[in-house]
Parts: C-alpha cells; structure tokens; sequence
C-alpha cells in the first residue's frame, strides 16, 4: 500500500523528476551563487540568551549591533483612564545594557524563538530624538504593554541616536523589544523592515 | 573559523546538493516567478547560517529554510493585498497558490482523498510523497520529532485509503460485480 499510494501520489506532483529545473552550473546559477556569496554576513545577535535548536528562525533586516552603550532605560508612559479623566501614569523601567567588557561578546544569533521570549515588544514611530531620550509613539503593541508612548532613556556617551549602531530618526517607525526593562537592540530591534516587523508578527503574532 | 575560500567551498559544495531540490520544493508550493525569489531568500539564509548547516544531509534543512522563506512570502503578500484594499481577495490571499495536489483533475478521486486532509496532513503527504523524504527526515523540515511524523503521517495515509475505499464502494454499488473501479 505504502509504495503503491507513493506512486499514485506522484502522478499529482506538479515537478516530477522528468520535468527539468536549472542546473546549478549554467550561468545564471553561478551568478546567483556569486552574489550571495558576495553578500556581507551579518552577525544577528542578542544579548544573554543562548538559542534554541531547531527553532523558526527568520533573516533578520536589522543590522548586528556591536554593543556600544553603557546603560539606558526605558520608561513606559502608560495612560490610563482614572475616574473618568485621561491622566497620563508614568511607569518608569531603569534597565542596564552591559557596558563595555568581555560580556559584550556574548550576543547571539538571531532567533524568532527568543524574540517571543521578550517580555516587551512594540512598533512605534519616533517623534523626538535627543543625545539622552528618543520617545515614541506606540503604532502598534506586540506584547507587554498598553503604553501610548514609550520614551527610550540613554546614559550612553554616544547618545541615544546612536545606540544599537541604528539611528534614530523622528518620523520613522521601529520596532523595539525588550526583556526585562533590558532593550535588545542586537538585531531584535531596529528600522520596522518587512522582514523585522515579520520576524514580530512570528514571534507574538499579529 | 573557516577562511574565505573555505566557507565559498562549504557553500558551493552545499549548493550544489539542494539546489535542483530545492527549485522542485518551491515551484510546488509558490508560483514559477516567486519560486525564483524564494529560492534566492533560501540560499541566502542558508549562506549566512552556513555553519549551522548539516553538511552531510542539507536537504531536508534547506526544507526547512525554505518553509520559512515561504511563510513569510505569503505573510508579506497578503500584507500588500490588504493594503491595497482587497480585503475580499483576503481569504484566497492565504493560500493565493493553488495547491496542486488538490488541483489536478485526470485523479478525480485521489485528489478528493486529500480534500479531506487537513493542511499539515496534507504538506506531510507532500514531503513524502513529493520530496520522497523519511519520516526522519521530514521531521527536520517541520522542526518536529521523528515519530510525531511517523504518527501523522500514517493517520493522513489511513484518511486517503478509507476516502479510496469508500469511493470505490460508492462507485461498486451502482456497478456490476460490486468491486468498485480504481479511481487511482
């Protein structure tokens, strides 16, 4: 039966063996191949986790961050609706990137798997930058808050345009996750690229 | 870690390997000019994660690479369609190629056998069937164990042979001599 139906089965497959496909030796193969291999690799990296075997993983647009920054914090500015009147609560996060040391090697390849482990995730378009703070305006929550307004706080000595080696610009949208107040700007966040914001919709969903 | 000339050696020995493959998985799954894409978003992947690579048995992961590439090809298409306005097109954007195993009509029966599988019991029959893969190895494209395949797969197997059966009973019962006739 087993053979049988794998052979029946066949006669639907609309690429069986007979009907040809490009080799790769003809020569638009190669050029394929050439300018993939001309690609520049990127190293797609996290901070502290190590990543799961076998798991969805997605190319990621952002590019790898050579860890730059000392510590920044996040403060979610959360509104919330108290007796009838829109008031805005200030729920401030202080999170620590690690500052420079052996430890800024550590980030790890880029994984979908442990972008869903992120406690906060967001897509939002930046409305003011300066050396010290970027705020954002919150287009969309993937996971962890409800926050109209994120507001990204440096310490940093390159400041916060310059933070995760991708620039901040007002007007543009971005996507930002982060575990534990700790924003994870090595390649799981970044510029909201098709392939980012579809690495955020794997990972947490739409 | 591997010098240049090395990884472009490891690359181009892998390549190789899964390139026709490859090409056959994705035109079976996309249309000809998104399989050409798919096959380039694939190789990429598959150059950058090149130490992640199985060198001994590529194929069944570049699957998997490509499944991926696939997904998020439709994801980014039915993001465009739905930009566009064509909320209507939204539902047949989710599956905007249409899958040829339910499409061919000289197997009539066969193909109404695998209507009645579910998508995933469907993609395994095609991993098996198509891609000629072992359980094991179709367990590597859908980043799942070998024997959650194994069972799967032998359910979505028993589904079509009882469907064949009760259609060729169908059919016997309005015939004569009742054996039914082989609608595969």
């Amino acid at each position: 039966m087993n053979d049988e139906l794998r052979k029946k089965l066949g006669r639907l497959d609309p690429m069986p063996p007979d009907v040809p496909v490009e080799s790769v030796t003809t020569p638009s193969s190669r050029a394929r191949l050439e300018q993939i291999m001309n690609t520049t690799l990127q190293e797609y990296s996290a901070p502290t986790r190590q990543p799961r075997q076998r798991r969805p993983w997605i190319l990621a647009a952002a590019a790898a961050a050579a860890v730059t920054v000392g510590v920044i914090s996040v403060s979610l500015v959360e509104s919330k609706n108290e007796g009838g009147k829109h008031v805005a609560a200030t729920a401030p996060l202080d999170l620590s990137v690690p500052g420079a040391g052996p430890s800024m090697g550590s980030c790890i390849r880029f994984d979908v798997a442990i972008l869903a482990d992120m406690t906060t995730a967001f897509a939002g378009t930046a409305t003011a930058v300066d050396d010290q703070t970027v705020t954002l305006t919150v287009d969309h929550w993937y996971k962890g808050g409800e926050a109209a307004t994120v507001a990204l706080h440096g310490s940093s000595s390159g400041g916060m345009t310059q933070i995760g080696a991708f620039p901040f610009e007002v007007g543009h949208q971005y996507l930002v996750s982060a575990t534990d107040g700790n924003v994870n700007f090595c390649g799981y966040s970044g510029d909201a690229s098709d392939e980012l914001t579809a690495a955020y919709q794997q990972a947490f969903g739409a | 870690m591997a010098s240049d000339s090395e990884r472009r050696a490891q690359f181009e020995a892998v390549a190789a390997t899964v390139y026709e493959p490859l090409q056959r998985y994705l035109r079976r799954r996309a249309p000809t000019d998104d399989a050409s894409a798919l096959l380039n978003d694939t190789l990429l992947v598959m150059w950058r994660r090149l130490d992640d690579v199985p060198i001994d048995d590529p194929i069944p992961w570049s699957f998997g690479v490509a499944k991926r590439c696939l997904a998020n090809h439709r994801r980014g298409e039915n993001r465009r369609l739905r930009l566009v306005g064509k909320i209507t097109a939204y539902s047949q954007a989710i599956e905007p190629f249409e899958d040829p195993s339910l499409s061919d009509h000289h197997n009539p029966g066969l193909t109404a056998a695998l209507g009645e599988l579910d998508e995933v019991e469907r993609e395994l029959i095609r991993l098996w069937a198509w891609e000629q893969l072992e359980p094991r190895e179709i367990a590597v494209v859908l980043d799942t164990t070998s024997n959650a395949v194994s069972v799967r797969l032998s359910r979505a197997k028993k589904k079509i042979e009882i469907a064949l059966a009760r259609q060729n009973a169908a059919i016997g019962g309005h015939g004569a001599g009742g054996h039914g006739m082989e609608l595969w």
